[in-house]
Order: structure tokens, then C-alpha cells, then sequence
């Protein structure tokens, strides 16, 4: 095992990337910055377990040390980081066949209830039950926009889709989880 | 352990290295040349079909008969369409996985490549380049047969009131001609009507549009230059009636 603690705080994740080529120490930076982040967009995209989270966790960012010297400057690390996560999660998760086990499985990360317009109470566990039911490309674009908080050039870099694309699908995600849900207003609460 | 300490691990036990700059380098450089070949091609291409279609002698479509579907069929190089279209899809795939490429829509990155093959092609016309591309990768038959072999066929028919070939000699009424399958005819010019940019001199090429006599024998209603400025190197002035 690689020996030495590093500071990374005062570190940018540009800095950061650019000092793991030349000392693999600052990589454990960038994987412990990312680590909860990542685990959470994996499960919420995927609804795998905490084992499998953290098996393909381990595994992209063994992808990530291997393309290190691809990362283009111009984009945001997180992007990058997060390109990679979801090609490895959705790749497994096509593999696995998990669709049928979405809709039984829940959050046990976050313990949270939201409110919308009229003050009725939405569980977080009725969320995500709508989310999986919807198709793999509507659901990961609304757990990227509302859950991770990402705009569209973010979203665009990550996905590998134009930024016009990434509007018309949030739209499309957007009408596709009303009508499940019946809650039209629902995405005022973000 | 931690995760991360895992992760170390795994990457110095298993001797896990970055891939080199270079290999993503030369990938990026390599899917930006294709894209050059690509548009290049699909410029060569459209030069050579506007050259094609400047060569097209519209005027057989009434005097002779022919249909703007034979015309289309025989004079317009369809295999250099097939060549544009293909290599229209090569550049926009090219373009769609290169390391910016996802940034555009597909109906752009058509656009883009279409519009940058089309005005290359354009400027390869103007400059005179489609002449030479065409010479180089013409065959003498099959779907790649030369502009100047499909424009012979087509005026290489007497029965159908049109002949063409070089003048073998001048006489004040009259024209020896040796046509394109060296048959010589004797062209009677009293009544016809001149090009103004036509040269009525030994060895030049021209075709005529008139009536068959006999075997040997052809009325000339109207005589022109074999081919435009680009195909004989010269300037001509704008053909009027």
C-alpha cells in the first residue's frame, strides 16, 4: 500500500488530477472528495445495493486512473469523474437485468420528505419509486438535474449529448414523471 | 481499509497504469484527418458533378429527342453522388466521435459537413480542379466513364440529328468531319446557324445539330464548339443566338 498522508484541501480538482500522474497519492484525494456523491448517483440511477455500489465504484475509478491523461481541461472534473461512473453503472446495470428489481427497492440513504405547492407531503420513497418506473434515459437526467444539482452544459459533458438534447429530454422526463406521479408541480419544489 | 486505500491497491498489486497521452492524441488527430479526407472527398465529388452538369448539352433535349431522364442517367455522374453521400455519413461520423463531436446534433453536424463539402467543391469547380479530378479518376467505361466518353455517345447520332467529331477540312459550303468512330461525313453548312465562338478550322472538335442525308451526307442547322473554355483552355466569348 502507497505510504504518506496528503493535504489535498487546498487543492483544486484540476490540481489535483495533475499531481495523482506524477504521485498516485493524490489520487485517493479524488476518490475520497467523490466517494458519497458518486455512491448515491449510482444507486439512485441503478437501485443497487451498498456491496454493488461500491464494487462498481472501485471499478470506474480504476477507468478513471486509466484515462487520467484524457481528461480534457475545459470541462469540469466532476463531469468527467461522473461521465465514467454512469457508463460503468449503466453498463452493469444493462448487464443485470435490475429493472425488475427497481420498483421493490428503496432509499435507505436519505430519510427526507418534500412539500410540494399545496403543502402535501411527497415521501422521498414515493420519489423514487415514480423515478424507476420511468425509462433509463428520463430517469438519469432527472436524478442528474434535481439530485446532483447539475446544469445543462454539465449534463451535456457527462452524457455525451448536445445541451439542446439535454432540455428537450428534461422536458420529456419532466411530462413522463407527471403523469405517473399526477403531480404536475412537482418540479417547482427544486 | 478504506475504499480508497482499496483502490490504491488494486492499482499498485494489479500495476495499473494511465494510458499515455499520446495513444488519445493520435486517436483525436487521426478521427480529425479522416474528417479532412472526408470533406475533401465529398468536395472532389461535387466538383465533379457540377463540371458534369456544365457539360450537359441541354440543348439535345429538344432537337433530339432525348428525355431530361436520359440526360439525367447518362451524362450525370451517379457514382460520384454515391461517392458524396458516403463519404458525407463518413464525416459525419467522424465528426459525431470526435472529442467535441457531442456537442452537435446530427442534423448540424450534416449541415456542417454538407455546407463545407459543397463549398469547397464549388471553389475546386471555379478554379478549374474539377477538369483535372475528373480526368484522373475517369475510366474509359463501366460507373466511372468519362464525361467526354458519355458526352460523345450522346452526340454520336446522325440518325437522331446529331453529329460531332474534328474537322478534317474546309470548304465554303461544306465540312469534312471525322467523327468519333472515324466515320467521315460531309457536312452541308449554307443554311446553318453559327456559334459566334466556334473556330471553323482544321483539327478542331465541334458538333452539329441538323438532318441525315444519307450515309455520308449531313445538314447542318446549327454548329458549336465541341467543348466550353475549360475544355479547351481558351476564353470564349457567351454563346448568342
Amino acid at each position: 500500500m502507497a505510504a504518506g498522508k496528503i493535504d489535498c484541501n487546498l487543492l483544486t480538482d484540476k490540481e489535483i488530477i495533475s499531481k495523482s500522474l506524477e504521485d498516485i497519492n493524490y489520487f485517493r484525494c479524488l476518490f475520497d472528495r467523490y466517494e458519497n456523491r458518486l455512491k448515491n448517483y449510482i444507486h439512485r440511477i441503478s437501485g443497487f445495493d451498498d456491496f454493488m455500489t461500491e464494487d462498481i465504484l472501485q471499478n470506474a475509478f480504476i477507468k478513471i486512473w486509466r484515462n487520467l491523461n484524457n481528461y480534457d481541461d475545459t470541462i469540469p472534473v466532476s463531469s468527467f469523474l461522473y461521465n465514467i461512473v454512469h457508463n460503468e453503472t449503466i453498463s452493469i446495470w444493462r448487464h443485470q437485468e435490475v429493472q425488475k428489481k427497481l420498483k421493490q427497492n428503496v432509499d435507505n440513504h436519505e430519510d427526507i420528505n418534500i412539500n410540494d405547492n399545496n403543502n402535501n407531503t411527497i415521501s422521498s420513497q414515493k420519489i423514487l419509486e415514480t423515478l424507476n418506473s420511468l425509462p433509463e434515459k428520463y430517469r438519469e437526467i432527472l436524478i442528474l438535474k434535481f439530485y446532483e444539482n447539475m446544469d445543462y452544459e454539465e449534463i451535456s459533458n457527462i452524457l455525451k449529448i448536445p445541451e439542446g438534447t439535454v432540455a428537450t429530454r428534461i422536458n420529456r422526463a419532466k411530462s413522463h414523471f407527471a403523469k405517473i406521479s399526477d403531480k404536475t408541480d412537482f418540479f417547482n419544489n427544486f | 481499509m478504506s475504499n480508497s486505500d482499496k483502490l490504491l491497491n488494486t492499482i499498485i498489486n494489479e500495476k495499473i497504469k494511465p494510458v499515455p497521452k499520446w495513444k488519445f492524441q493520435l486517436k483525436n488527430y487521426s478521427l480529425i484527418f479522416l474528417w479532412c479526407i472526408f470533406i475533401l472527398t465529398g468536395a472532389i465529388s461535387f466538383s465533379i458533378i457540377l463540371f458534369s452538369i456544365q457539360q450537359s448539352d441541354f440543348i439535345l433535349l429538344d432537337h433530339a429527342g432525348h428525355s431530361i431522364r436520359e440526360m439525367i442517367l447518362v451524362i450525370l455522374p451517379i457514382a460520384w453522388f454515391s461517392i458524396l453521400f458516403l463519404f458525407l455519413l463518413g464525416s459525419i461520423y467522424a465528426g459525431y466521435t470526435s472529442k467535441k463531436g457531442y456537442k452537435f446534433t446530427i442534423s448540424k453536424l450534416m449541415g456542417l459537413n454538407l455546407g463545407l463539402s459543397l463549398v469547397a467543391g464549388i471553389l475546386f469547380f471555379i478554379l478549374g480542379g474539377s477538369v483535372f479530378f475528373e480526368k484522373t479518376f475517369s475510366t474509359e467505361s463501366g460507373l466511372f466513364e468519362s464525361i467526354e466518353i458519355k458526352k460523345q455517345k450522346m452526340w454520336n447520332n446522325p440518325e437522331k440529328g446529331s453529329v460531332a467529331g474534328t474537322i478534317i477540312e474546309v470548304d465554303e459550303n461544306s465540312i469534312q468531319l471525322k467523327d468519333f468512330k472515324n466515320k467521315i461525313w460531309t457536312i452541308q453548312t449554307d443554311s446553318a446557324i453559327f456559334s459566334p465562338v466556334v473556330e471553323i478550322e482544321k483539327g478542331e472538335k465541334i458538333k452539329i445539330l441538323g438532318t441525315k442525308k444519307d450515309n455520308q451526307n449531313f445538314n447542318a442547322l446549327r454548329v458549336m464548339p465541341w467543348g466550353g473554355r475549360e475544355m479547351r483552355g481558351k476564353r470564349h466569348k457567351r454563346w448568342k443566338e
